[in-house]
């Protein structure tokens, strides 16, 4: 239904399979009702009728008999007919509240010119269908076409290497299929059928949309293994379940693809990881707006789009981050001055140069102790700063360190290493 | 050696530079003088509006304020100008009143070549952006060509970020400096008065970019680094440019301007050529007095009024009179109605003039309340003009001194409790509903931030980190300002431009354009502002005489309609005041008959009493005590019982706090004025104990006890601020008496009057046309072929004869009355029907008017084709089968002569009938009103099964007695003084009833106090008094909505539009 709300269905002649049109309405929404659904049926001669009759009743369920469609709708609120709210407004001004209230003007000729000169046409022409009068189609929902190729094989399989040659074959026969349709695989599904009765499955990600059987092939081989045939399989399902519109690459008049198309080349050495180490685990990072430099970016899906880049922050920001600051020994000059050295790891590095301060401010959203009578800013806040300095110890290696919280005279400094320049 | 100059931080922003800095001006020159500064400048973005403020602040805490501008161009490099003496400050004023006038409200425009126009005179300082070398010489040519403007000195400054690039930046700038053979300056730029006030700061940038905090990303402040710093920090981050730590004080040495230059100077239009101010003046006031007493004026008047002129003379007010005078005049000449209010009405000379009405025959008249030698600042003149023709008045002033000369005084709109929350909720992301059910919970205009009862109320928790940051961020936000609007009707008009004093911008409203300074700002600056105030009763009683000259034939003036009637006062005492000017309130319908007025003095108490000063001074009781004879009238003196003798002993006005202090202890005239001023600002100013100790000794001085002087002195303290000026309520108090006598002996003339002056006034159309119906006037329904625009009288020969054996006239419901008609279309309707006729049927209707549909829809669904002889239904019927363009009028006259088919004689719809609640329903939906019946009447067996008995038996009720009433929501009152105690008034088909909510109660029942549009409630009665002049109330324990059985008197959209008045 276009309003996405519900379904209509044309029944007509299967009743009498699902034990009558009680049974059948019952056995439809208590099965809705098995998938999370609450839902309220209507059974009539017209879809009009039906639809009325689902979105007014009060009962799980109310049935028309054929021909009673007049007397069914009288009692409904005119809005039941589908109609925009502007006409369901004049009409109840007018106190025409019940599709009943309607009949006498809708009837004789007279009547109905009156109600036309004054309402769209749409009016008139949802009570003729609701009452039967007029004929009113649904188009019904094509199904999506799948990708999907079977194999049966005649006794349960369980090695590897006929697991493998099936899934070759079934390769061999869904990338025709696709590359006919102009699209290319961007995850494929096997399934096997086990005979315990239980099913495994494996996916594969691609990169790029694939059509070429060698290249699928490659790939599925990296992910068979975690296929579990238990005591053996006998029937296998290649389905490609997400594809994209297959781009073709023009080949070069010497044979040798283009290079220009990093992406191309970048992309099977990622799919290979991700098949061998699993979807989540590969992935990029995005620049995100934000001071904080370990919050300024975000990890996203390899085969993910990436983001539009909006402004970075405008300093020179370390290639190295670390994840979390490691804690140094250091010791200032002057105060609120650079350190003179830091100590990490064991080594000590004099610094010779340092450019900075670059203060930060935590985010002061995130800081406690907001909550008091009255409500009042964190006695944090004016500590919740860090102060960035890029280094060059005496070898010319460059760090970023900082100090944690404002120079205090009287309190020991904090610093720490926060990434490496090359 | 002489010691370094004290550092000068010259760029601080204030928060008038809209939503782009977090500190008022006052808290950065406070914050600046902490920090030992030796001056502060502000400037902000193209604007002048905070630096009076600024300016006061420096006073009181004792450092050098030097006014600036930031000018933010469109083609170069924000430059900051200081001016350094008074016409360079004209000059600045006149460049951005230029940039202003060109752009829409609230914006300026201004370009390089604008800066001509400041031609010399001024300090500047180039605020350095981050400049690329290559930039550096396309900005230094830009700059060069300033030279001439800033050519008191002229500098380069660029301020530390704190962003890592600092050391690069402030080279840069020097760099520039050099390219420009210009000095540097050191400066922080702040854009704050401390770090902490980051986080407003932040939620500030995030509601000028529409963008939630998650959202903002990098626009959000890295740091909050650019706030005041300490001298010696600043002598850190500059170390490497020592010299540019002092420019800042050598500016400011170089400087000689102060916002005290600002010496006013009246218009002198109103002098003709030849004489001078003080004898125009003389010469007026001396004409009008004997114009205003044509038996010969008073020798007590005459001695007042050369008293006056002495004082006026020495002050050298005289022009400001006259210019006062020059506008009323102008307004009289052209039958709008005035009156002066205010401390204004103590001056004889006024009175003289004609501008404000208060007899100083009859009454007390202080002047030195008005104007006192000791002051010095101008007098304020309030005058109240009929609010629907005060345009007329204002558009004068505009012509006559033209748009250099005069501008409306600005008023800062700032964020108060509602707007607070809603705004930081937004930028939080809390979830909008969340945010403005919050914000609901709190009373109209306060300032209080919401509390833990509120917040929970509203579905937020306390003590969640969520609510807590958005509390304590809206509390910090109250009080900043957003954008500046107009005034209500503050003029300042000058003799000199008015541009070379205060930059003028446009108003949001057309042909008004506004100053960017507020009513305090002029005050402090001694700059002279005339109120053109709007009164709707003004109107309203304009227009009552107008009908009562058309309808009863008898003409009548403000100033002749017949005094000290004791019909009215008895009408009054009834408290029978709905309409009437100020005692129409439920708080003055519950003190009339208390106090029962007999005179008119007796209203110039009740205006004053009824108001939080004197009730929190425990002035009310006692007076009323002593009025009732449960109390002896004494007093402590026999010169004590002259002041208060008016009062029975009780001290109510200021003029009498004054007399006190100078009758009884001695004070001069100036000093009393000085002691009412101190009265009003003892908590900020701290003088309380130099004026208690001044009256105690001078009051035992001349004989009195210490301890009744003490407690003398604590009955003024405690209604300083609040009492009124007896003046300000007996001008008030004349028009009460105006509009009583006419609901008096005109109730027909009075509500079509109030109903066509709408909206004013405490009750809604709905009451009034109640309340004239219970006084025998006939209401007659909207209808196209009766009603003009306004509600009008027809004739009515068989209504009831009225108080002096007046026939009354029937009222005739307006076509305004209908909801989403535009007097544009009633007009055409009326014209049409004036042209040809009444009208035949729905399409003469529609051919002769060419109304719309939807217009023709909104008359059929208030029933205003009655006349046509068509219901609701049938009407909305034929109104919809019109053609959607009107038929050529030629075709449809033919049609109509030739008797050809009438839409209205084909046969009827069968559409089904409409009930009597639907009816009403929609009566209220469509007209406001209705005339069929009560919604309480129609649901009167509803509610006997709930158990709530008629509001009218509440009267007959035993005290202290349990009753359980219901009916709709008129109004919902918490008045400031009495400690969270709500008061609510129902109506039901018969009578009204006073509910009282206590506090507690109010928590409990919070939603249904503030929403609900129909209520029951369960307490106990309480009377006071005994009939006819008893008032009653119920203190409710228990309350119900009701709104649903509303609804259900309307079943198809579901939601009977009631609307209540609420008021703080």
């Amino acid at each position: 239904m276009r309003d996405g709300a519900g379904i209509w269905i044309e029944a007509g002649g299967c009743a009498h399979l699902l034990g009558g049109e009680e049974a059948m309405c019952r056995t439809v929404v208590a099965d809705l009702a098995r998938l999370g659904h609450a839902a309220r049926a209507g059974l009539a001669g017209t879809p009009g009728a039906a639809w009325a009759l689902a979105r007014t009743a009060k009962t799980p369920f109310a049935i028309a008999a054929p021909g009673t469609e007049r007397e069914a709708l009288a009692p409904l609120p005119v809005a039941a007919l589908r109609l925009d709210p502007a006409t369901v407004e004049a009409l109840c001004a007018l106190g025409l509240r019940r599709i009943g209230d309607l009949y006498p003007l809708g009837t004789a000729a007279s009547g109905r010119a009156e109600l036309a000169r004054r309402f769209p046409p749409l009016l008139l022409e949802r009570l003729d269908a609701a009452l039967g009068l007029v004929f009113e189609p649904i188009s019904p929902i094509r199904e999506r076409t799948r990708h999907i190729t079977r194999f049966t094989a005649p006794e349960p399989v369980r090695d590897g290497e006929t697991v493998a040659r099936i899934t070759q074959r079934l390769v061999e026969t869904l990338c025709p299929m696709l590359a006919r349709d102009g699209l290319g695989a961007r995850r494929v599904t096997l399934t096997a059928f086990r005979a315990d009765g239980r099913s495994a499955q494996i996916d594969c990600g691609t990169a790029r949309p694939l059509a070429e059987a060698r290249a699928l092939m490659r790939l599925m081989a990296l992910c068979l293994p975690r296929l579990a045939t238990g005591p053996g399989a006998d029937a296998f399902a290649l389905e490609a379940t997400e594809t994209d519109p297959l781009r073709a690459t023009q080949a070069r008049l010497d044979g040798r693809k283009d290079r220009e198309d990093d992406a191309l080349t970048l992309a099977p050495l990622v799919e290979k990881l991700a098949a061998r180490l699993g979807n989540g685990r590969i992935g990029r990072l995005a620049p995100r707006p934000r001071h904080l430099p370990e919050r300024a970016q975000s990890f996203v899906d390899a085969f993910g789009d990436i983001p539009d880049t909006p402004d970075a922050a405008t300093a020179a920001r370390p290639l190295r981050l670390f994840a979390r600051p490691a804690p140094v020994a250091a010791a200032a000059t002057a105060p609120e001055g650079p350190p003179a050295w830091f100590r990490w790891q064991g080594t000590v590095h004099p610094i010779a140069r340092a450019e900075g301060p670059e203060r930060i401010a935590l985010d002061w959203w995130r800081l406690d102790g907001w909550q008091g009578d009255p409500p009042a800013m964190p006695e944090t806040l004016a500590d919740a700063v860090r102060d960035y300095w890029r280094v060059e110890d005496a070898r010319g290696a460059r760090f970023w360190i900082f100090r944690d919280g404002p120079w205090r005279p009287d309190a020991p400094e904090r610093w720490y290493l926060h990434g490496v320049f090359p | 050696m002489k010691p370094a100059p004290a550092f000068a931080e010259l760029a601080a922003t204030s928060n008038f530079s809209f939503l782009r800095a977090a500190s008022h001006p006052h808290e950065l020159v406070e914050r600046a003088a902490e920090l030992g500064y030796g001056a502060i400048g502000i400037a902000d973005r193209n604007s002048v509006a905070g630096l009076v403020r600024a300016h006061v602040a420096a006073k009181a805490a004792g450092i050098r304020l030097v006014p600036g501008c930031r000018l933010v161009l469109t083609d170069g490099p924000d430059l900051l100008a200081y001016p350094a003496d008074r016409a360079a400050w004209g000059r600045l004023t006149r460049l951005l009143t230029t940039g202003k006038r060109r752009a829409e409200k609230g914006g300026c425009i201004l370009s390089l070549t604008d800066l001509a126009m400041l031609e010399g005179g001024f300090a500047g300082i180039v605020s350095a952006p981050q400049v690329s070398h290559e930039e550096t010489e396309v900005l230094s040519s830009k700059i060069n060509v300033l030279k001439n403007v800033f050519n008191v000195s002229f500098h380069v400054a660029a301020a530390p970020r704190f962003d890592g690039c600092d050391g690069p930046r402030l080279a840069r700038a020097a760099q520039l400096a050099e390219a420009c053979a210009l000095p540097l300056a050191a400066t922080a730029e702040p854009l704050m008065h401390v770090p902490g006030r980051r986080p407003v700061f932040d939620v500030l940038t995030c509601i000028r970019e529409h963008c939630t905090l998650a959202d903002a990303g990098l626009r959000l402040a890295a740091n909050g680094e650019r706030h005041l710093r300490t001298p010696a920090d600043m002598a850190r981050l500059f170390a490497a440019y020592p010299a540019a730590l002092t420019a800042g004080a050598e500016i400011a040495g170089g400087l000689a301007f102060s916002l005290d230059d600002l010496a006013y100077e009246y218009p002198d239009e109103p002098v003709p050529a030849g004489r001078s101010a003080d004898g125009q003046l003389a010469r007026l006031a001396l004409s009008g007095a004997r114009a205003r007493y044509p038996e010969g004026v008073p020798d007590k008047v005459r001695a007042q009024i050369g008293h006056e002129l002495r004082i006026i003379r020495e002050l050298r007010y005289a022009p400001y009179f006259l210019t006062v005078h020059d506008i009323v005049g102008f307004a009289r000449s052209r039958g709008i109605l005035c009156q002066g209010r205010g401390s204004a009405a103590n001056s004889a000379v006024c009175f003289a003039l004609g501008i404000t009405a208060v007899d100083p025959a009859r009454s007390d008249t202080l002047f030195e309340r008005f104007v006192s030698a000791a002051r010095n600042e101008p007098p304020d003149i309030d005058v109240d003009f009929e609010h629907e023709r005060r345009e007329e008045v204002i558009q004068h002033i505009y012509a006559r001194y033209g748009r250099e000369r005069a501008g409306l005084a600005a008023a800062v709109i700032r964020y108060r409790a509602r707007s607070a929350v809603r705004e930081v909720g937004k930028v939080l992301g809390i979830a909008e509903d969340r945010a403005a059910a919050l914000a609901r919970t709190v009373w109209g205009r306060s300032s209080r931030s919401p509390d833990a009862g509120q917040t929970r109320a509203a579905g937020l928790d306390p003590a969640s980190p969520e609510a807590a940051r958005l509390l304590a961020l809206a509390r910090e936000l109250i009080g900043f300002p957003r954008h500046l609007s107009q005034h209500v009707g503050g003029f300042v008009i000058t003799r000199g431009r008015l541009d070379e004093v205060v930059p003028i911008e446009n108003a949001a409203m057309e042909a008004r354009t506004v100053i960017e300074w507020d009513k305090d700002d002029l005050d402090a600056l001694g700059i002279l502002k005339i109120d053109v105030l709007a009164l709707g009763m003004l109107s309203c009683i304009r227009r009552a005489l107008g009908l009562i000259a058309a309808h009863h034939g008898r003409v009548l003036e403000l100033a002749t309609i017949p005094a000290e009637d004791a019909a009215v006062y008895e009408m009054l005492c009834r408290a029978d005041s709905v309409g009437v000017f100020q005692v129409e309130s439920r708080a003055q319908m519950t003190m009339l008959p208390r106090l029962r007025p007999r005179t008119f003095y007796d209203l110039v108490i009740e205006v004053a009493i009824v108001r939080p000063g004197p009730i929190q001074g425990d002035m009310v009781h006692p007076y009323l005590r002593r009025r009732s004879g449960k109390e002896a009238v004494e007093f402590p003196s026999d010169e004590l019982r002259a002041v208060l003798g008016k009062t029975l002993g009780v001290p109510l006005f200021q003029e009498q706090a004054m007399r006190i202090a100078m009758v009884a202890a001695g004070f001069s005239a100036q000093d009393a004025d000085r002691l009412r001023r101190a009265m009003a600002t003892f908590k900020h100013t701290g003088q309380v104990s130099f004026f208690r100790d001044k009256m105690v000794e001078g009051m035992t001085a001349r004989g009195y006890e210490p301890a009744f002087a003490e407690r003398c002195f604590q009955q003024i303290e405690g209604f300083g601020s609040y009492g009124f000026p007896e003046s300000h309520a007996a001008s008030f108090a004349l028009l009460v008496y105006a509009s009583a006598w006419i609901k008096c002996h005109y109730p027909d003339v009075f509500a079509a009057a109030l109903l066509n002056s709408q909206p004013m006034g405490f009750y809604a159309p709905a009451q009034i046309v109640r309340d004239a119906r219970a006084h025998g006037v006939e209401v007659r329904a909207v209808d196209v072929n009766a009603s003009d625009w306004d509600c009008k009288l027809e004739e009515a020969p068989q209504m009831a004869l009225a108080v002096n054996g007046v026939q009354l006239k029937a009222l005739r419901l307006g076509l305004r009355q209908v909801r989403g008609l535009s007097e544009a279309d009633a007009k055409r309707l009326v014209a049409a029907r004036a042209l040809d006729g009444p009208f035949a049927d729905t399409g003469d209707l529609a051919a002769r008017t060419g109304l719309a549909k939807a217009a023709l829809s909104r008359l059929a669904r208030a029933d205003a084709l009655a006349s046509l002889k068509l219901d609701r239904r049938p009407a909305l019927w034929a109104v919809a089968g019109l053609e959607d363009a009107a038929p050529l009028p030629l075709f449809a006259a033919a049609e109509r002569s030739n008797g050809g088919p009438r839409l209205d004689d084909a046969p009827p719809p069968p559409l089904p009938p409409m009930g009597t609640g639907e009816a009403v329903a929609e009566d209220y939906r469509m007209v406001r009103l209705s005339l069929r019946d009560h919604p309480a009447r129609l649901l009167r067996g509803r509610l006997d099964n709930l158990g709530f008995a008629p509001c009218a038996d509440m009267a007959r009720a035993k005290h202290g007695s349990w009753v359980r009433a219901a009916g709709l929501v008129l109004v919902r009152q918490r008045p400031g003084t009495a400690s969270g105690v709500i008061f609510m008034t129902i109506e039901d088909e018969d009578a009204v009833a006073n509910l009282v909510v206590w506090p507690k109660s109010f928590e409990r029942y919070r939603a249904t106090v503030m929403a609900a549009r129909m209520v029951g409630v369960a307490g106990r009665v309480e009377h006071e008094g005994n009939p006819p002049h008893r008032v009653t109330h119920v203190i409710a324990e228990r309350l119900y909505d009701l709104s649903d059985l509303l609804d259900g008197l309307d079943e198809a959209s579901g939601r009977m539009a009631v609307a209540s008045r609420d008021f703080q």
